[in-house]
């Protein structure tokens, strides 16, 4: 298991509200975290900054997290790279859709930063 | 000659003070609506709506003839729409150029042998496609027909209880559909609704979509932002709140599929097939007693490129014109028919009087004036005090939508475009103005010739109530098609299921 | 007559300029304002956020940050649940803001109730007693909000009021139905026990989310098949499917014979969702023979139960349209 202090996770969401939750969670807990605002600032930052975990949004201006996901899976750098899928969609058929995209997980939106954060941990730990 | 100046100023004079005092209330029942939607932050947030699963699902129609260049764009753009459930329905209106081609590269389409309800009747359609990317997205080529056929083409494919028509080159808020969608959200007696549109001169649009707010740098175009805020914040909202919105823009308006097919869906014989819709839509729900609304949402649904040319804009409101007078002279009738309320009463008339005769007495108004000073039969100092006031009043409307625009929305966010989006409200009243209204006074003519006077204008009368003439048009790949006749009902599950639902709720 | 008519018509143009002047004056004053409560919010975050991340710290403030602390509070609590969330509740109560929203519930204008009733669930205030006598108020968004805010408070005791409300049409479905949705499992008993209502809408409305719920077969749900009222049929058979318990399959069968189109269209939907393949030549006819919208139905339903059956079918000179449509749409929805 990769320590925790190096930790670097890329987390992408349009709200900004989620942003400052996720971000101070994470940070409290020594990881660090790179911030995105929509798809393609994620798909970038995550071919240049090298994130570790990636946590996206489903719906996002440019690119929807489920396009991203799919970016990634596509580019041989990044197609490992664990992913958390954050939903606002409560369907089965989504969250379906959203593991057939290459998501390794999934959050629905009411989250709890908490729980986010367990689960971050437990993606980082399941990276070859 | 002396006594007939003095009786047409009255008339003018009195004209103007209808009109001003008409408009000034209007901006005051709209300012009372707008604070009421705008601080009330509506009883969803459109995240919530997102989220149910009960948001009922809306099929998209988007009519197209030879729009090779932008049609891609604009169904990428519909595709990322924030919205639980919906289809998307291109209508590739017999397009001679390559629309289907770059559709069919674009979105891998594969022909499917479709079941097409014979609803509302259409021009024959060639072929059907699914795509294979985004199942969502159906492809439809028929032969030509203009935009209404076309759209009443997708109303027949349509799956879904609720069809939202959106122009090819509108450029959508991403929250377009679930802000449209939330006043029927809220109360299913709604059966059509639209937003504000808004001017993208200026603006930067980036994938589709506006992502810097700006002026336009040219005066026709800053111009017309200035004329959308009165139209659109003041005219349609005050409109909605008394329960007569005329007109859902065709650049992207919802309604309820069943009432479509019940009224015959669009005309196809008219330049202003919205307005005839939606006048359509109150005078047979009135007429036979249905309870309904037409709403409004005083938010911004969509963009468009306003014409920067004065031969093209001059173009658009003669055609527009042309299109208000064909809608308001077939269906003149409902100012007379019992049952016909507020609508038939007031919302005709009104719009007969001051929208349809409007150019004329405007612009008889203002050659006669200074001839009758000049002759002596009205003093100069009159004229001018007329003019000054009128123009005046004028601008304090104006002023008050922009100033409406900046209580609420605050979306221009630089102070220099405030500064100048407010000088030109004074601007408007000095000349632009009294051009649109000798382009509106064009189009009046183009009428009456067109029809040639005003008794063939009703060539085609008023559709009857009840389906036409039902056939089913069956098209398989081989491009083969056959007729039979129709069954009532309607095609998938979901809908009759959905409108069961409805029933009780 | 023509000089105070001058006068009036100058007057007229100052007062455009004045109102011009205001505009803009409005702007520069209210940016101003909007900057101090941007100071003020950027203040007051990072401890709410620490806060809300479990730190013991005092956050009492005044004026302009109290108005932050309030607004952050309902901006966080609407992203957020679980402990995060409860924390955040406690420290609105401790601080009175709880108190002075659920004040706002009483306010004359009917948007700042529906403010308030909004913000109450924002929060996660422990309110359900205000917000069910909200869902009597007179203001449609008053009670719309007050449904999403108990919806957010997956209190049961709001389980009977909201199911009544959404029966009489008194507020939106997708928001009422949404609401039971949250509150989930606890609804399951109260909502099964609805289906006895003598109101058509009501049992439509329970089955309808009892469907949605994953909690297996109500008992009154698998006997309200053979409701009088049409729509409730519908609501009954798909919500069976969609539970997946092949208990129910017999009597759904029987809704393959009803009267009513949509019924039929309804039963033939739900059968494939069951995966009752026995039914497989019995929905082939119907796609064959039936009317549009039960033979489309059924022709999709073949296609989910037994693709390779349906491509065979297409074989038949005479399949009908309904039958070549779903063949043609397996290519896209497999």
């Amino acid at each position: 298991m990769p320590s925790v202090g190096e930790l670097v996770v890329l987390v992408a969401d349009d709200d900004p509200d989620i942003l400052d939750l996720i971000t101070f969670r994470l940070e409290r807990s020594g990881m660090r975290v790179i911030q995105a605002r929509n798809g393609m600032e994620a798909l970038e930052a995550a071919r240049l900054k090298r994130p570790q975990v990636v946590v996206l949004d489903w719906m996002m201006p440019e690119l929807t997290g489920i396009e991203v996901i799919e970016a990634m899976r596509a580019d041989p750098e990044l197609a490992h790279l664990p992913v958390m899928l954050l939903t606002a969609r409560v369907q089965e058929s989504d969250v379906v859709k959203g593991f057939e995209a290459g998501a390794d997980d999934y959050l629905t939106k009411p989250f709890s930063p908490q729980e986010l954060h367990h689960r971050v941990q437990a993606l980082a730990a399941r990276r070859p | 000659m002396r006594t007939f100046f003095m009786v047409f100023g009255v008339v003018v004079i009195l004209y103007s003070i209808g009109l001003n005092l008409m408009f000034s209330s209007f901006t005051i029942v709209a300012a009372r609506a707008i604070r009421k939607h705008h601080q009330g932050e509506g009883s969803l947030t459109t995240d919530e709506m997102f989220r149910s699963p009960l948001t009922p699902p809306v099929s998209l129609l988007l009519p197209a003839f030879n729009e090779e260049a932008g049609v891609v764009e604009s169904v990428r753009s519909l595709l990322q729409l924030r919205y639980p459930e919906m289809e998307i329905l291109v209508v590739d209106d017999g397009s001679t150029d390559d629309t289907l081609v770059r559709l069919r590269q674009a979105f891998d389409l594969i022909p499917v042998r479709r079941v097409i309800r014979g609803d509302v009747r259409t021009e024959e359609v060639k072929q059907v496609f699914v795509s294979r990317r985004s199942p969502i997205l159906t492809v439809v080529s028929k032969e030509n027909g203009g935009k209404a056929d076309a759209l009443n083409c997708g109303i027949n494919l349509a799956r879904y209880p609720y069809v939202c028509a959106v122009d090819a080159d509108a450029i959508l808020e991403e929250q377009a559909l679930l802000r449209v969608m939330a006043p029927i959200v809220d109360n299913p007696k709604v059966v059509a609704t639209g937003g504000i549109v808004r001017i993208a001169n200026g603006c930067d649009v980036r994938n589709g979509r506006v992502t810097d707010i700006r002026l336009p740098a040219k005066w026709l175009p800053t111009l017309q932002v200035v004329e959308y805020l009165r139209a659109f914040l003041v005219g349609r909202m005050a409109w909605a709140a008394v329960g007569s919105l005329m007109i859902v823009s065709g650049a992207f308006g919802v309604f309820k599929k069943s009432v479509l097919v019940d009224i015959g869906g669009y005309d196809t014989n008219t330049v202003g097939e919205d307005m005839e819709l939606v006048v359509r839509i109150h005078r047979i729900m009135r007429r036979e007693g249905h309870e309904y609304e037409v709403a409004f949402v005083p938010d911004p649904v969509c963009w468009t490129e306003a014409p920067e040319s004065l031969k093209i804009l001059s173009r658009q409101r003669r055609r527009w014109q042309r299109g208000l007078m064909e809608t308001l002279w077939r269906h003149r009738e409902a100012m007379v028919e019992p049952r016909q309320g507020v609508f038939g009463r007031f919302a005709m008339p009104v719009f007969v009087i001051f929208e349809a005769l409007g150019p004329v007495v405007e612009v008889i108004g203002y050659v006669s004036l200074p001839i009758a000073a000049a002759f002596g039969y009205l003093s100069w100092e009159y004229a001018f005090a007329f003019y000054l006031i009128s123009v005046g009043w004028g601008m304090l409307l104006s002023v008050a939508a922009v100033a409406l625009e900046e209580l609420t929305y605050r979306r221009y966010p630089l102070r220099r475009h405030v500064v100048k989006l407010t000088l030109f409200s004074l601007l408007d009243n000095l000349g632009y103005r009294q051009l649109t209204s000798l382009w509106r006074l064009r189009g009046i003519i183009e009428f009456l010739r067109k029809t040639g006077g005003w008794g063939t204008m009703d060539r085609k009368g008023f559709k009857t109530v009840g389906a036409p003439a039902p056939t089913i048009v069956t098209t398989d790949p081989r491009g083969q098609s056959t007729s039979r006749a129709l069954y009532a009902g309607t095609s998938v599950a979901h809908l009759e299921e959905d409108l069961a639902w409805l029933e009780h709720i | 007559m023509s000089g105070p008519l001058v006068q009036i018509s100058l007057a007229m143009v100052a007062f455009n300029l004045l109102l011009t002047l205001a505009v803009v004056g409005f702007r520069f004053v209210g940016s101003a304002r909007r900057t101090r409560y941007q100071e003020a919010v950027d203040r007051v975050k990072p401890m709410v956020l620490a806060w809300i991340d479990g730190d013991d710290i005092d956050l009492d403030f005044e004026g302009i940050e109290r108005q932050a602390l309030s607004d952050l509070l309902a901006r966080y609590g609407k992203v957020i649940h679980g402990e995060a969330r409860d924390e955040l509740a406690e420290l609105a109560k401790k601080r009175g803001i709880t108190a002075e929203i659920e004040a706002g519930l009483c306010r004359r204008a009917g948007w700042r109730r529906a403010a308030a009733a909004y913000r109450l669930g924002d929060i996660g205030a422990e309110a359900t007693d205000v917000l069910i006598d909200a869902l009597g108020d007179k203001d449609r968004r008053v009670r719309n909000a007050a449904t999403r805010s108990l919806g957010r408070s997956e209190d049961p005791a709001a389980v009977e009021p909201l199911v009544l409300a959404l029966a009489r049409g008194e507020i939106a479905r997708a928001v009422g139905g949404q609401a039971l949705l949250d509150i989930g499992s606890a609804a399951a008993p109260q909502l099964d026990a609805l289906m006895l209502s003598p109101e058509p809408g009501v049992r439509a409305v329970a089955a309808e989310l009892l469907g949605r719920m994953a909690m297996g077969i109500a008992p009154n749900l698998a006997t309200a098949i053979d409701d009088p009222v049409p729509s409730v049929r519908v609501a009954v058979a798909r919500a069976l499917g969609r539970l997946g318990s092949r208990s129910a399959a017999t009597v759904i069968s029987d809704l393959l014979n009803d009267p009513v189109p949509y019924v039929r269209a309804a039963a033939a939907t739900a059968i494939a969702e069951l995966g009752m393949r026995e039914y497989i030549w019995r929905l082939i006819d119907m796609a064959q023979e039936d009317e549009f919208l039960p033979a489309a139905a059924a022709a999709k339903a073949v296609g989910m139960l037994a693709p390779e059956v349906l491509v065979a079918s297409g074989f038949r000179f005479e399949a009908s349209p309904h039958l070549r449509e779903a063949i043609d749409l397996l290519a896209v929805r497999p």
